[in-house]
């Protein structure tokens, strides 16, 4: 058997059986004729996509999508349909493999907003391709195809903690976003629990630091963030922010585990109910207290 | 399956399978897509170095519960290298084909080059049914599994021409030269669930530290001597539901033949994670899989290193910077004197069998 031969014949087949009707016809012309970009990109999203016209369009699409000479909002407008389309299970499942390779491809466009885009969709799936480049990035500012700060959250889709040794290297080196996206992509990995207890502690530290490592340090060791926030709820000299998010926290640990309240603790929080002038600070406190109402 | 010879390179071969553990150092401090794609390429090295006996139960295994498109695709590969095929290949490598329908992808176990993406590679399963292709009319056994694939949804244009060449195949009179021995393998059982016992675990073992789910701190003497044990190995993050979702899963059952049996046994199972799963982790995991926790039914972590378990154990899980990278299934039979009476390795295991395991170690 000429086994190239029986391929072209099979796929002749369905081609055949898949001969575009008027309407997807229309489509076609709408979407690639002579309109302008943003009239091209709107009929894009406003089309609906039934299951028959999937084989014709789904190939349109990528090829949308992959052509470099289009205007990047007619290529959004493929992306962001694509993107959708993905969400219909088996029903996209044929043209998976091929929207994976588009947006591999798309991923080092020079346009950057389509760039980071498909990056971000291959990094939720955990794309080995993505991950790669994204470290390469971390790593070579020059092969950089993201923002730091991108490229730590989209790595960070991965809860593996695999590149957690990036993300402390990182957080050594930048400030801003950059320095955030690493620390909350250390709270996969337990080696960082003392980094945390630290920043929580660390009234010099800026409020979304203090807020990423109470967030981390809960995930990783509930007990020692039970301990830090207690000491924090306590010390009136501590920013009030910190204080309610602390005690929000504990408020929410204590729902999800039902622990028993310590009475010197429910103590000092009913003072402070008592006494703050923070709508924050209070809240949360009422939240605490109700919580052991039980 | 036993003594024949390899039609590729066989001093190769057995110097590639020796790579193939997941304790191996080849992987040791690598991600998990290092690990993977190391793998990968070691898998498909045997379509060409021969594929020895001892790599089969590797090969099965990828088959059975592997979910990397790439690895999966490497396995079938290797699969072509074989002088006989056993007999669960087809039905594996079917099987493979359904699992992977949703996240076919293509397959390149070339290193990893930015702006590298080949839109016309073969797909993971091409690759598969390209294999099945191979087995020829020795696996017409599952020409029926395959036109059900077929007249199902979720397979593109080429990969319908791949099933529909591999039905081609399989229904054709003459076996290509080298497959398949499948009636011949059907004795073939996975290594692991028939294995010789193991040598007895070291006596220290009994004194290393270990927290259940609830917090409880007891020795590992504490919790698995006076009764016969089944000791399964896990961690939360695992990816694949096919390993240790799946395995909390079966323990769950297991248990519950153990209670209706009146059987005095133990059954647990210990992270490889023991610093990210804390007891809280533990038990939200065991939970969420139906366990009922009780002292003969339990998650445990060690308070320490994990070493001293993966070492007593010989257990097939490697490390990456922060977690494991790769494992296989593992499950030890524990008698009343912490000694190993039977480990199920690498395939997926039954609750009926481990159950029967503990029976015997009871007696």
């Amino acid at each position: 058997m000429d086994i190239d031969r029986y391929r072209k014949r099979y796929e002749a087949e369905l081609a055949k059986a898949a001969v575009p009707k008027p309407r997807q016809r229309a489509t076609k012309a709408a979407t690639t004729g002579k309109a302008g970009a943003a009239a091209r990109a709107a009929a894009i999203k406003a089309v609906p996509i039934d299951d028959d016209d999937l084989a014709t369009r789904v190939p349109d699409l990528l090829a949308t999508l992959r052509n470099r000479k289009e205007a990047t909002t007619v290529r959004m407008a493929a992306l962001q349909v694509l993107g959708a389309l993905d969400f219909l299970g088996p029903r996209f499942s044929p043209f998976r493999a091929d929207y994976k390779q588009v947006l591999r491809d798309v991923a080092t466009d020079p346009r950057a907003t389509l760039r980071e885009s498909a990056i971000e969709l291959l990094a939720i799936g955990k794309d080995p391709y993505a991950q790669d480049l994204l470290v390469r990035g971390l790593e070579r500012a020059e092969d950089a195809v993201v923002s730091e700060a991108r490229a730590l959250q989209f790595l960070g889709y991965d809860d593996h903690a695999d590149y957690a040794p990036l993300a402390r290297r990182v957080y050594r080196r930048a400030t801003g976003a950059a320095r955030e996206e690493a620390l909350r992509m250390l709270a996969t990995d337990p080696q960082s629990e003392r980094l945390f207890t630290r920043l929580l502690k660390d009234k010099s530290e800026k409020s979304s630091i203090r807020r990423i490592s109470a967030s981390g340090l809960q995930s990783l060791n509930p007990e020692a963030f039970e301990r830090a926030a207690r000491r924090i709820v306590a010390d009136d000299d501590d920013y009030n922010e910190i204080r309610a998010t602390s005690l929000a926290a504990l408020a929410h640990g204590r729902e999800a585990h039902e622990r028993p309240a310590d009475p010197k603790f429910v103590d000092t929080v009913q003072k402070l109910t008592d006494t703050t002038r923070s709508t924050a600070l209070r809240s949360s406190s009422r939240r605490f207290l109700g919580s052991t109402e039980t | 399956m036993t003594g024949r010879t390899l039609p590729g390179e066989p001093e190769a071969a057995g110097r590639l399978v020796e790579l193939l553990a997941e304790q191996s150092p080849r992987y040791a401090g690598r991600t998990s897509n290092e690990a993977e794609r190391l793998r990968g390429e070691l898998l498909a090295s045997f379509e060409t170095a021969g594929l020895p006996t001892e790599a089969i139960p590797f090969m099965l295994e990828e088959l059975e519960t592997g979910r990397n498109p790439s690895t999966v695709a490497a396995a079938g590969r290797a699969l072509r290298g074989a002088a006989t095929i056993p007999a669960e290949a087809p039905e594996l490598l079917v099987a493979a084909i359904a699992r992977l329908r949703g996240s076919d992808d293509v397959v390149s176990f070339a290193p990893f080059a930015p702006g590298v993406a080949d839109a016309h590679g073969a797909t993971a399963l091409a690759e598969l049914a390209a294999t099945l292709a191979v087995l020829g009319p020795g696996a017409k056994h599952v020409i029926p599994a395959v036109q059900a694939l077929l007249e199902g949804e979720g397979f593109s244009t080429a990969m319908r021409a791949e099933l529909a060449l591999a039905l081609d195949a399989l229904r054709g009179t003459e076996a290509p030269a080298g497959c398949c021995g499948a009636e011949e393998s059907t004795e073939m059982d996975p290594p692991g669930l028939d294995a010789a016992p193991a040598p007895a675990i070291r006596t220290e073992l009994g004194e290393v530290a270990l927290e259940n789910q609830d917090g409880v701190r007891l020795t590992f003497a504490d919790a698995f001597a006076s009764r016969p044990s089944a000791l399964a190995f896990f961690y939360t993050r695992c990816m694949n539901p096919e390993k240790c979702s799946l395995t909390v899963t079966r323990l769950t059952r297991l248990a519950r033949l153990v209670a209706e049996n009146g059987l005095e046994a133990n059954v647990a199972g210990m992270s490889y994670d023991p610093r990210y799963d804390r007891p809280g982790r533990l038990k939200t995991y065991g939970a969420d899989r139906g366990m009922v926790f009780s002292p003969r039914c339990s998650l445990l972590r060690t308070r320490g290193p994990f070493d001293p378990i993966r070492e007593a154990f010989a257990l097939g899980v490697g490390f990456g910077p922060v977690t494991v990278n790769r494992h296989r299934l593992d499950l030890v039979v524990l008698d009343t004197s912490l000694e190993i009476a039977k480990t199920f390795e690498r395939r997926l295991w039954h609750e009926e069998s481990v159950f029967e395991a503990l029976r015997a170690a009871s007696a």
